[in-house]
């Protein structure tokens, strides 16, 4: 990367100025005081009458110490001109142009200082001011206007925008997501219709849509934000207001308990679930709901959950993650303070989309929800887990823990604790089952992951190695957002315990 | 972008992209304060490297001077203003990041050049009565949508020096229009249909939500148009809010779908004046451009011209919340496609309550 990146490109401004100035910069020789009427020129005489290649000087001095390295080699070369130096013995070295005197023009308002930039090793395509905007712009006009394509790299930007729509757009793009719903709506149609269903939480509404088409006989979406307006309008937009009534408020309100009316719900439809399953409590409201408004035999959609957890071993994947390259050399100062302090620290969880090929070890269900019978006080849990390594790996980095949903009807009781959410439907199983795992379709909700502690990455570990511990979920007391997370871990000869907020 | 810094009562936006990064798809609970952010500004080679040349380039103009960084963040101007030969650089910043700052000088061996400070430059007690020079990294999308400019100004305004410089000292906008049809069905024309529901309704809320996204050279149909130029040496606060004719010639036949608005930096004190574009035709900076859906599509033929108003107010519930109208007319002799409008956008930090709910 060359240094000319900044003082390059802008969009109008000084081109016209530029323009209207007629050109009669000269440029003195490096070693004589001869004028040259342009930088080439004047460099062809330094090596011809001087002995002395100012371009591989530049190109030498500009790999190593970019622009800044080549004004110093400048004035470096007029100070030892001044002072009378061979210009043919001169070697030119980082070393000897460390000293920052080299910085301060040797010549007063030297033209050349300006043009160097133009000789640099690796000139990258900058467009520069107005003409480069037209040329670049002419350059990529397609023949044919109407192939432009104008997607492509946005698509997976445009999802991280910070606007209202955008987050619910998201949402609803979700497709692993909203098609799980769907296609449990649809494809269990005959267990819907004419049934009374509640949609917790319910947003735009997508969720009591489904069900409306799929022959609800009536649907109460409820929401306590300012969305329900939107959702209101849109289900008039689609002629089902006569089945799905909005409803602003808390599921625990009088007012909603006086509409629904207690254990008058045939279904609960919820998309309930947050990072690592469990952040945001949104669950505390559904149970809530269920044993207000839900029927002895109703249905929770979805009905069951388990949350899984395998380790991470992958050294570059959690130096590129923790920003560990980068701080250590920021533009020539020493940042290593901030490490790890990528978007994967050793502070809290963070969230990513774990590569497949970083996960070291099979995955381990280490809790199951049965959201028929589950209680808000067994959302506080510390469960077994244990997991064998499937290759020798140099140690163990952090853990992945997500979550697998399943939509079953009525009555089902799976065995759900060697459950893989990616392989329910093809074992021919009922219901339709969602992962959220390192090894199916992305999701918003990615993977959440623990670093450990630098001091517990040192010791490798061989193939087959089994590693047991426990994972405790705990509710902050005062935030009943946040949550708590430890996963500890034992082997032979290792052990150890991460301890990470998430929120 | 002014995140983290002085000034900045609210922090770093959930979930704004690390684009180009290996883990751009990753999110964080506690956005603020957590170092993705200042990564993702320092990997923003076209901004740092600007200010970086700035200074550097400039060792004649910060030899012996005293520097105020406002909303240092993780103090990398600050250094760079010591490495050029600062005498004293006061860092401010109301974020805690400051904490990691001072590690930072301190490994760097700039502790005794580099005074750091935590609060708001309103209420923090600076070590010297004037200073020499302001450096700031203050600019947000669209150049002011949560930018800091406000506060560097309060800090001209209380400690700049007489003949004091300010790096950088100008600001400009520019607007062009582009031809984006797809992606507007995609964004816009999303909601007329999802799973088979109606959600117009939504249609009209994103109309009014101006995009930030990379604008390809390749959508450009007009030249870029000059909308405003702020000199921070002159410019007052009121000045934020303004009201701009523009006039964009249209450069190829085609239709116009949205316009955008991106902006220029200028170093103007320099020796070598440097200036950093974010506009559509150079490399990409996190700013990016920012997209203005207009209702209506104008079909442009080459030569004509669109013109119109700008106009854009700091929402008065929070000053850094930007509302912007634009007005719209497509100057034609064929009366077939004359074509005018406007269009209201908000520019707004989206509250913790929408984010939650569209998370259910």
């Amino acid at each position: 990367m060359s240094d000319t990146d900044s003082d390059t490109a802008s969009s109008v401004g000084s081109l016209i100025e530029d323009a209207s100035e007629p050109d009669t910069t000269t440029f003195k020789c490096l070693f004589c005081d001869k004028p040259w009427g342009n930088v080439p020129e004047m460099f062809t005489h330094c090596e011809s009458e001087h002995k002395f290649n100012v371009k591989a000087a530049i190109q030498e001095i500009g790999s190593k110490l970019e622009e800044i390295g080549v004004i110093k080699l400048v004035n470096y070369l007029r100070l030892e001109a001044q002072k009378g130096t061979d210009p043919s013995a001169l070697t030119v070295t980082p070393e000897n142009l460390a000293d920052d005197k080299y910085l301060v023009p040797t010549l007063e308002d030297d033209p050349l200082l300006f043009e160097l930039g133009d000789f640099m090793p690796d000139s990258n395509e900058q467009v520069r001011d107005y003409e480069e905007y037209e040329a670049v712009l002419s350059k990529n006009l397609p023949e044919d206007v109407s192939k432009i394509d104008v997607s492509g790299e946005r698509d997976e930007r445009y999802f991280d925008s910070y606007k209202g729509n955008g987050i619910h757009r998201e949402m609803i793009e979700d497709r692993v997501r909203t098609e799980s719903y769907r296609d449990f709506i649809e494809k269990y149609a005959h267990l819907i219709k004419d049934k009374v269903v509640l949609d917790v939480g319910c947003g735009t509404s997508i969720l009591s849509l489904f069900c409306a088409r799929a022959g609800a006989k009536k649907v109460f979406a409820i929401d306590n934000s300012d969305i329900a307006l939107r959702a209101r309008e849109i289900v008039k937009k689609n002629g089902y207001d006569n089945v799905v009534e909005v409803i602003q408020g808390r599921i625990e309100d009088f007012h909603l308990q006086q509409k629904i009316g207690k254990g008058n719900v045939d279904i609960i439809v919820s998309e309930w679930m947050g990072y690592g399953l469990l952040f945001e409590g949104m669950l505390d409201s559904v149970l809530k709901a269920r044993d207000i408004y839900l029927k002895p035999d109703g249905l929770m959609v979805p009905s069951h959950c388990t949350l899984r957890v395998a380790p991470i071993s992958d050294k570059t994947w959690i130096s590129e993650s923790t920003g560990e390259n980068f701080w250590k050399d920021v533009y020539g100062f020493d940042f290593s303070t901030m490490i790890p302090g990528g978007l994967l620290n050793d502070r809290e969880i963070g969230v990513f989309d774990v590569p497949p090929k970083s996960i070291s070890g099979s995955a381990s269900t280490f809790y199951e929800l049965d959201l028929a019978r589950i209680t808000v006080p067994e959302l506080d849990f510390t469960a077994p887990y244990s997991t064998t390594l499937d290759r020798d790996v140099e140690s163990l980095d952090a853990f992945a823990i997500w979550f697998d949903t399943f939509f079953l009807p009525h009555g089902s009781k799976p065995d759900l604790s060697q459950a893989d959410a990616l392989k329910w439907s093809a074992n021919g199983a009922e219901g339709v089952a969602m992962a959220t795992g390192p090894f199916g379709t992305a999701t918003h909700w990615h993977q959440a992951v623990l670093l450990l502690d630098d001091k517990d990455r040192k010791t490798s570990l061989k193939q087959g190695t089994t590693l047991k511990g426990q994972i405790t979920y705990k509710k902050r007391r005062r935030d009943v957002r946040g949550i708590d997370v430890d996963v500890s871990w034992a082997a032979e000869g290792v052990e150890g315990k991460v301890s990470r907020p998430m929120g | 972008m002014a995140n983290n810094a002085a000034g900045s009562s609210q922090p770093a936006k959930a979930g704004d992209p690390l684009a180009q990064m290996a883990h751009s798809e990753a999110h964080y609970f506690n956005s603020y304060n957590h170092h993705g952010i200042h990564e993702e500004m320092l990997k923003d080679e076209v901004r740092t490297k600007s200010y970086r040349d700035a200074i550097y380039q400039n060792g004649h103009l910060f030899k012996d001077k005293v520097v105020l960084d406002v909303g240092c963040g993780t103090s990398i101007l600050s250094m760079f203003a010591v490495r050029a030969g600062a005498k004293h650089v006061i860092g401010v910043d109301m974020s805690t990041i400051i904490d990691k700052a001072k590690e930072i000088v301190e490994r760097n061996g700039m502790s005794d050049k580099i005074t750091l400070l935590q609060g708001k430059m309103e209420e923090v007690v600076l070590p010297f009565d004037k200073v020499d020079i302001i450096i700031s990294e203050w600019m947000g999308y669209f150049l002011l949508y949560e930018s800091m400019m406000d506060t560097v100004l309060y800090a001209r305004d209380k400690y700049l020096a007489k003949d004091g410089l300010i790096f950088p000292d100008k600001a400009t906008i520019f607007m062009a229009g582009i031809e984006d049809g797809d992606y507007k069905e995609e964004k816009i024309g999303f909601w007329d249909n999802v799973w088979g529901f109606d959600y117009t309704p939504l249609k009209e809320t994103a109309m009014t939500e101006p995009l930030v996204d990379t604008v390809d050279i390749k959508a450009v149909v007009t030249d870029p148009a000059h909308i405003i130029t702020f000199d921070l040496y002159t410019v007052q606060v009121k000045d934020l809010a303004f009201s701009q004719e523009y006039s964009i010639n249209v450069r190829r036949s085609d239709f116009v779908h949205a316009l955008i608005a991106w902006f220029d930096i200028e170093f103007s004190a320099c020796h070598k004046p440097i200036r950093f574009s974010t506009g559509p035709h150079t490399k990409y900076t996190h700013w990016k451009q920012t997209v203005f859906y207009l209702k209506d599509v104008l079909t442009c033929e080459e030569g004509e011209t669109i013109t119109g108003t700008l106009v854009n107010k700091p929402s008065e519930k929070n000053h850094r919340d930007l509302d912007i109208s634009i007005s719209y007319k497509l100057n034609t002799e064929d009366m077939h496609r004359q074509a005018s409008g406007s269009g209201v956008y908000r520019m707004y930090v989206l509250n913790d309550a929408y984010f939650q709910v569209s998370c259910i």
